[in-house]
């Protein structure tokens, strides 16, 4: 017999005139694990502000845990029980794990806590959870995975019922996230239920018993995560992209005849771990590098930043030794990047949208604010696309999929040589997602090199072109990678 | 007892008054002084009053405004359809006998006759099938003995099924049956519309392995044979390839969980939204006699049926992704055998 943890049915939610949630339906039994997937990012932001309990529902029937609640008494028990994982870490720098882990706990009641006071305790939850944490390094050395470990395990012992993870698969390569799931399971054993907020991925399928479509703030489908047909669901998700597509342009810039050259050349670097790196990128080419450490990553970054310096071979941009002090130097000679989490990171609020994505053609064009004639055929592109009526608006308000959309134009019209994406399939929002494929497809018909940096495997076949393999610093080829991804063991 | 709202009124109106006497005697202090000791009582006083001001706005907010939008949005809830008990529960004072009415008015609205228009409906479909139910049967095993005899066993398979079927439907409407009478009328009904599809269409039925009695729980009546002939029509019949209904049911300490779904067409958005929206809705006056006259009629009797029977957390809530199959979800009580609970 199943016991009810979560129960919402018709629950709304709404404010100045605007409704969020119309006709929000959850259920989720204890030691159940349930997946939501969301057609718009801002439904799940608000989603998770009603888990944290900052934010309460207009009306609606809701039960925690066998007791039936008002809207307004949810903030209260679901701080108390609802456990949130995200990126946004919540352990404390300067207190060692043991003192992280039971810092909030119920039973925690010594005035001077240490790791020598939790011995017993730690060995205890070592037994339960199947787990060894004194293996964790200090708080500030854990890499994302230890870190998400140890705050379900800081959940479980503050007596949370309910774990909400919220997009954890961006930060995550397969394998940790193996190990989180193994956690999951052991935590499901003794009673505790999990929400997975993702986008339209495997680890839906995989981590949950059913999952839930919200689109338009209400609950449309519930389907069993064993039997659903996962690339069906996701194509109907995505109905009414192809009108999306017709706005994106298609400049083909290319040359069929035009011979060959590389824009951007890696020989033989090594730098930190990068060790005997080799890529070779065309005009208009998308290259694609999987990493299964942040580490490769952030050396590749680093080296095109001015982060860093090979420490052999040598980095070319159009034949020449390519070397930038700084990210700005890196812009200038035509090397630009889109950062993961480009809305908070790429984009200013308190400017208009013509502004943002224009922002840097003052570094192309001299004068460029103070040439009418610039910005009146760039106005006059961007209005094409964008809607003229738009470009002069600040970018409160503006759903994300536009705010994504931005951020490829500002290179589209400024036109580098090279454009690093860093994770760019990482948004929650499934449609942020295709419209940055389309995106790409756009720059690079525009002539500019793209090159994907990925620790996502499947975020590998979303777009054409070349693969790289990076494992610890070192090419690896495609079946090295199944055997990482597949054959270790992910154990804690 | 919460303060009436005329009450809360008035002391409001008193603290704003008493705000504005003070403020009145200050000036009145600083006139007459007209010293730099008389300006600063006047910078004091004036300080006190906006305090006092601000006091008496938040006092208004809380006291009366917020619990009037609450009470507001409650009313226009129950007017909708979508709120029945929590409007009785709720403590209005706007004046205390508005309560009372409140009181009175629940205690005379009479369940049992919304109860009786409900399945009106059903008694009527079954009134129109009744017309000698006993020859129907004898001439239903008459067909049969000849298909046997004859050696088209199928044609015999497909009597007994409607034979089975008539009989179910036809009897004691308003009762409560056992799950597993409900799940056989529904296979009953199943393998009639297989005769029609042949093996385009299948049904699966998953119970709990480790619920043993779970066939001995207790529900309304015709409950799933109009979702199934729902999904059937609305859901399977559309789709070239056919495809499967499967019965689900869950249960805890106190609901049955049943889940009917199907992986046919689905409904689009707004008819979801539409379909929803009705059942939802429990007031008697949704009862909708005209049969016929559009899809989703049977559910939302379904639904109005086990919301007046058990209360308005149960029913009937759809979930549907058009071009994806449909679920509806059936909430009801747990009711075992020898359980008198309605």
């Amino acid at each position: 017999m199943k016991k009810e943890l979560l129960s919402i049915e018709n629950g709304m939610a709404g404010s100045a005139g605007s409704t969020i949630f119309r006709r929000l339906y959850i259920r989720l039994f204890h030691s159940d694990s349930m997946g939501i997937v969301f057609d718009d990012a801002h439904e799940r932001k608000r989603l998770i502000q009603f888990l944290k309990g900052d934010m309460v529902l207009n009306a609606g029937r809701i039960n925690f845990d066998g007791q039936n609640l008002l809207p307004e008494e949810t903030p209260k028990l679901f701080k108390k029980y609802i456990g949130i994982i995200e990126r946004d870490k919540k352990l404390i720098r300067s207190l060692d794990i043991e003192e992280n882990i039971f810092l909030c706990a119920a039973d925690s009641s010594r005035f001077f806590i240490g790791s020598h006071t939790y011995t017993n305790a730690i060995a205890e939850l070592n037994r339960q959870l199947e787990c060894n944490l004194r293996q964790f390094p200090a708080v500030e050395h854990l890499s994302q995975k230890e870190r998400i470990l140890l705050e379900m395990v800081k959940s479980y012992v503050e007596g949370r019922k309910l774990i909400v993870f919220s997009n954890i698969s961006n930060l995550l390569n397969e394998t940790e996230l193996d190990e989180i799931f193994a956690m999951t399971l052991k935590m499901r054993s003794l009673g505790i239920g999990f929400i997975v907020i993702e986008t339209f991925d495997e680890i839906i399928m995989k981590w949950t018993s059913e999952f839930i479509i919200i689109k338009n703030g209400k609950t449309m489908g519930v389907f069993d995560s064993g039997t659903a047909d996962g690339n069906k669901i996701y194509s109907i998700l995505l109905q009414g992209e192809k009108e999306k597509e017709k706005k994106v342009p298609h400049l083909n810039e290319l040359l069929d005849e035009e011979e060959w050259a590389p824009v951007l050349e890696f020989e033989d670097v090594s730098a930190g771990l990068l060790r005997d790196f080799n890529l070779s990128i065309g005009k208009g080419e998308v290259v694609k590098i999987y990493y299964t450490d942040d580490r490769s990553c952030s050396q590749i970054v680093d080296l095109l930043n001015g982060g860093c310096k090979p420490t052999k071979g040598t980095v070319l941009l159009s034949g020449e030794n390519y070397t930038a002090k700084n990210m700005y130097q890196a812009v200038r000679k035509g090397v630009c990047f889109v950062e993961e989490q480009t809305e908070q990171k790429m984009l200013l609020k308190n400017m208009s949208v013509y502004e943002n994505v224009s922002l840097l053609m003052g570094e192309k064009v001299p004068y460029f604010w103070m040439r009418p004639r610039f910005n009146k055929s760039i106005r006059e592109f961007l209005g094409q696309y964008l809607g003229p009526e738009d470009l002069d608006k600040k970018l409160s308000g503006l759903e994300p999929v536009y705010l994504q959309q931005m951020i490829y134009y500002r290179w589209l019209i400024y036109h580098p040589q090279v454009v690093i994406c860093i994770k760019p399939f990482s948004q929650e929002d499934i449609h942020v997602r295709e419209i940055t494929v389309m995106m790409i497809k756009a720059l690079c018909d525009r002539g500019i090199a793209v090159i994907i940096l990925t620790a996502k495997f499947s975020d590998i076949h979303r777009i054409e072109g070349e693969n790289i393999f990076l494992r610890n610093g070192k090419t690896i080829d495609e079946d090295e990678v199944y055997q990482f991804l597949y054959s270790e063991d992910g154990s804690v | 007892m919460n303060k009436s709202f005329t009450e809360r009124m008035i002391r409001i109106t008193i603290i704003a008054m008493s705000a504005f006497f003070l403020l009145a005697l200050a000036c009145t202090v600083v006139l007459y002084r007209g010293h730099l000791i008389g300006f600063i009582n006047f910078i004091v006083s004036a300080g006190v009053v906006i305090a006092l001001a601000v006091l008496s706005f938040v006092l208004l907010n809380q006291q009366v405004l917020q619990p009037y939008h609450k009470s507001r949005s409650k009313f226009r809830q129950f007017t909708e359809g979508l709120m029945y008990d929590e409007l009785f529960a709720e403590q209005y004072q706007i004046f205390p006998e508005m309560q009372l009415v409140l009181n009175r008015f629940h205690n005379m609205l009479d369940k049992q006759s919304a109860i009786k228009v409900s399945t009106k409906q059903a008694e009527y479909l079954a009134l129109q099938n009744q017309i000698n139910p006993h020859f129907l049967y004898n001439t239903l095993e008459a067909i049969r003995g000849e298909a046997l005899s004859g050696g088209k066993e199928d044609i015999a398979n497909i009597t007994q099924a409607l034979s089975k079927f008539f009989r179910y439907t036809i009897t004691d409407i308003g009762s409560l049956v056992t799950l597993e009478d409900e799940l056989e009328n529904a296979e009953n009904y199943f393998r009639i519309q297989e005769y029609r599809f042949g093996t385009k269409i299948k049904m699966l039925v998953n119970l709990p392995k480790e619920e043993r009695d779970i066939l001995q729980l207790q529900v309304p009546k015709l409950t799933f044979q109009p979702v199934i002939e729902n999904a059937i029509f609305h859901g399977l019949e559309g789709k070239a390839e056919g495809g499967t209904v499967t019965i689900q049911t869950e249960i805890t300490a106190d609901k049955l969980f049943v889940n009917i779904s199907d992986n046919g067409i689905g409904i689009g958005e707004e008819q979801l939204e539409q379909l929803n929206a009705k059942l939802d809705r429990v007031s008697a006056s949704y009862v909708n006699e005209n049969r016929g006259q559009e899809g989703g009629i049977a559910l939302k009797n379904v639904s109005r049926r086990i919301k007046l029977l058990f209360g308005e957390e149960y029913g009937l809530h759809i979930y549907s992704l058009a071009g994806a199959g449909t679920d509806v979800r059936i909430v009801m009580p747990l009711i075992w055998s020898g359980d008198i609970r309605v």
